[in-house]
């Protein structure tokens, strides 16, 4: 019983201490509350130090939405008392909380809005997901073939990307971008006569690729903006599949054999990457679309493995060639601006 | 009177800047209502407006905000109908007070109430005018998947056996566009990577063959959607719409397995697209319930894509593939294929829209 009751009177205890904690953080949160209506009335009345004497203490407990109120009502009474420091932290304080300030602003005395034009405002960093298709095309490093007699062509194909991008704003037109994407390319080699047969080789590769480059906005009228972008493009292989369709040139008739070449493929390919961006400005965030151009250097192909599958190579008269890709993507995403992380600079 | 003034005299001298500042006085006070009403940039005026307005002078400050209604600047716009709204209000003019209201979040959908600045006839004001997304933009990814059910136009088999058909699950995911004409109907449209999957199972002189079939579309759904509210940010809605789809890619998996001796061969990832049609086409039917939190909406639905006017089966090239038909005498039927997608998909609001009364 005495136990029971000694366990009873702790968690009584301990109730009413969170009690009082939570009331105490409510009636601060409603005293800041109060102190930004009574700071409204010190500015307006003049006593510009008397409302910063409210204010300062309270401002980073107001409620989120209210906070740019405050650092607003600060910088006007800094402004005031012409303290140019305090004046440019607040104004600092209020855009970070409240970016759209400028575009949607309250009633401001003239000197104030003018002071605000000093000041640019952009995001520091967005994320977004984009999708897109790439046009693959084959470079062509050196042939390989089972006889001489064996010709074939190497033919585009069309291919997906999708994934995840972050962009990193260094400077307010130029910033480091990231990719984590997952991609297919795809490339096909057609020979019209091996032995009496049309060869199609078909191959699909996926990819892992993490692009990284530098983008700069050149041309930005309105809510538009024209970037060029450079860098560089890895890529990890993830997996491969391979089929070669033979078609009878007399009956028409058809035979299909498949095969993994996972082994005989490099798992990194290195490429450099440029292109083109264009963005539009729609809802809160921006509209990213996408053209350009990766150049691999290294060999799709591992040179070293090249005639390891000799079974496959000799059923279908088939080996592979030491070639690379280039592939062209046209790709659209979209981002968001990470909020809190905006940038604030003085012109 | 030059003259006069030139040749220094003095009384004169002074008689003049005396009418001088009287004339001052005199333009000035005819000239504050010109300076107060008629000069000064869109941002002077607005700001001189508010402060007629806090000092309870609403018809000048009515005046005053209106001259700014057309500014060019969009800020300046907003500022001025803002002030509108809030005049309008406390001089008892409701209706000129609601389209204010409802212009100032046309400008600006998002806008918050500030707690101390808007009266709280203002913040009820806006809370009672319906603003809805005119646009969005999402991202849709099945949760717990894609059921393809074949369904069998006519039967071709290489011997005499039964084909047995079972559904298998696959993945569909895509972008959508959606357009929000009023607080119920909406269009949407999108593109999405479908990923159907069956199986095929036939027996036939002591073997067993499996097919697995796996083809891979690029689909384009075009749907009304009905949606009504509920509870409070929550709705459900019903869909019904068409749809088109490009065949990407297609594979098929065949293992014969020997039932005396126990021997499996396996053949994966054989290419199929050449035995396929390239376009598919059907109706959309589907329901499901939605929450729209700040400016994005989560959805989570069913849809039923039910298949029509198209066999999968490219029919001129069935007896081509020498290869699958001697090995596991096998020849595609005409199938259709339909699909039940469960999908959760989040979209983002680009733009909105005030439903005005």
């Amino acid at each position: 019983m005495k136990i029971y009751s000694n366990r009873c009177i702790m968690a009584l205890i301990i109730l009413i201490l969170f009690s009082v904690s939570s009331l105490k953080a409510q009636q601060q949160h409603t005293d800041c509350d109060l102190s930004l209506r009574d700071a409204y009335g010190q500015y307006e009345s003049a006593d510009f130090q008397g409302c910063i004497d409210l204010l300062e203490p309270c401002v980073e407990s107001l409620e989120r939405g209210t906070v740019f109120e405050a650092y607003r009502l600060l910088a006007l009474c800094y402004q005031q008392l012409r303290n140019e420091d305090k004046l440019h932290k607040s104004v600092v304080g209020l855009l970070k909380y409240n970016p759209a300030y400028k575009d949607f602003p309250m009633f401001d005395p003239v000197e104030f809005s003018r002071y605000l034009e000093l000041y640019d405002v952009w995001s520091g960093l967005e994320l977004g997901l984009k999708v897109g298709v790439s046009m693959n095309t084959v470079r062509l490093i050196k042939p390989y073939s089972v006889s001489s007699r064996v010709k074939g062509t190497y033919l585009p194909k069309a291919g997906f990307q999708a994934g995840l991008s972050a962009e990193y704003f260094i400077y307010r037109n130029t910033s480091l971008n990231v990719e984590f994407l997952y991609e297919g390319l795809n490339y096909a080699r057609k020979a019209d006569d091996i032995f009496g047969w049309k060869q199609e080789f078909n191959e699909n590769l996926n990819y892992f690729s993490t692009p990284v480059f530098l983008r700069h906005t050149f041309y930005e009228p309105g809510n538009w903006s024209l970037a060029f972008n450079l860098g560089v493009h890895p890529f990890y292989l993830n997996n491969t599949k391979s089929s070669v369709l033979m078609t009878n040139h007399e009956t028409g008739g058809t035979v299909q054999s498949t095969i993994s070449q996972q082994e005989q493929r490099s798992s990194v390919l290195f490429a450099t990457t440029t292109g083109l961006t264009l963005k539009r400005r729609l809802g809160g965030g921006t509209v990213v679309t996408n053209i350009h151009f990766s150049y691999t250097f290294n060999n799709v192909v591992d040179a070293d493995k090249r005639w390891d599958n000799l079974g496959f190579i000799m059923n279908n008269q088939y080996v592979d060639s030491d070639f690379s890709f280039m592939p062209l993507y046209f790709t659209v995403g979209y981002q968001l601006p990470v909020p809190g992380m905006h940038v604030v600079k003085k012109r | 009177m030059m003259m006069r003034f030139m040749n220094g005299d003095l009384n004169y001298e002074n008689d003049c800047i005396k009418f001088m500042l009287k004339t001052k006085v005199v333009l000035f006070l005819i000239l504050i209502p010109a300076m107060l009403y008629g000069q000064g940039t869109c941002k002077e005026k607005l700001y001189k407006a508010n402060l007629l307005y806090e000092s309870g002078q609403l018809n000048e400050a009515i005046e005053l905000a209106k001259s700014c209604t057309d500014s060019e600047t969009e800020s300046e716009r907003w500022q001025a109908w803002h002030l509108l709204s809030k005049a309008y209000l406390a001089t008892g003019h409701k209706a000129e007070a609601r389209s204010s209201a409802e212009i100032m979040l046309e400008i600006n959908p998002t806008y918050k109430p500030s707690k101390v600045k808007d009266p709280a006839e203002l913040v009820r004001l806006l809370n009672s005018i319906k603003v809805i997304p005119k646009f969005s933009l999402g991202l849709a990814a099945t949760i717990g998947g894609s059921w393809t059910t074949p369904r069998v136009l006519k039967t071709f088999n290489g011997a005499s056996y039964h084909k047995e058909y079972t559904t298998d699950q696959g993945f569909q995911s895509g972008l959508i566009i959606g357009y929000h004409m009023n607080e119920i109907i909406s269009l949407h449209t999108g593109l999405a990577m479908t990923q159907k999957r069956y199986q095929i199972d036939y027996d036939l002189e002591g073997l067993a063959f499996n097919v697995k079939e796996q083809l891979n579309y690029l689909n384009a759904p075009a749907i009304a959607r009905f949606s009504f509210e509920v509870r409070n940010k929550w709705r459900v809605f019903g869909d019904a719409g068409i749809y088109t789809g490009r065949l990407l890619s297609s594979y098929s998996h065949f293992e014969r397995h020997f039932t005396e001796t126990g021997l499996k061969e396996r053949e994966k990832d054989l290419q199929s697209i050449n035995r396929r049609n390239m376009w598919e086409y059907g109706s959309i039917f589907g329901a499901g319930i939605m929450l729209r939190f700040r400016q994005s909406e989560w959805t989570l639905d069913g849809r039923y894509y039910r298949a029509a006017f198209y066999n999968v089966t490219d029919t001129e090239r069935r007896y081509r593939s020498e290869d699958l038909f001697y090995r596991y005498y096998y020849l595609d039927d005409d199938l259709r294929l339909n699909n039940f997608v469960l999908s959760l998909s989040f979209a983002y609001n680009l733009n909105y829209r005030v439903l005005k009364n």
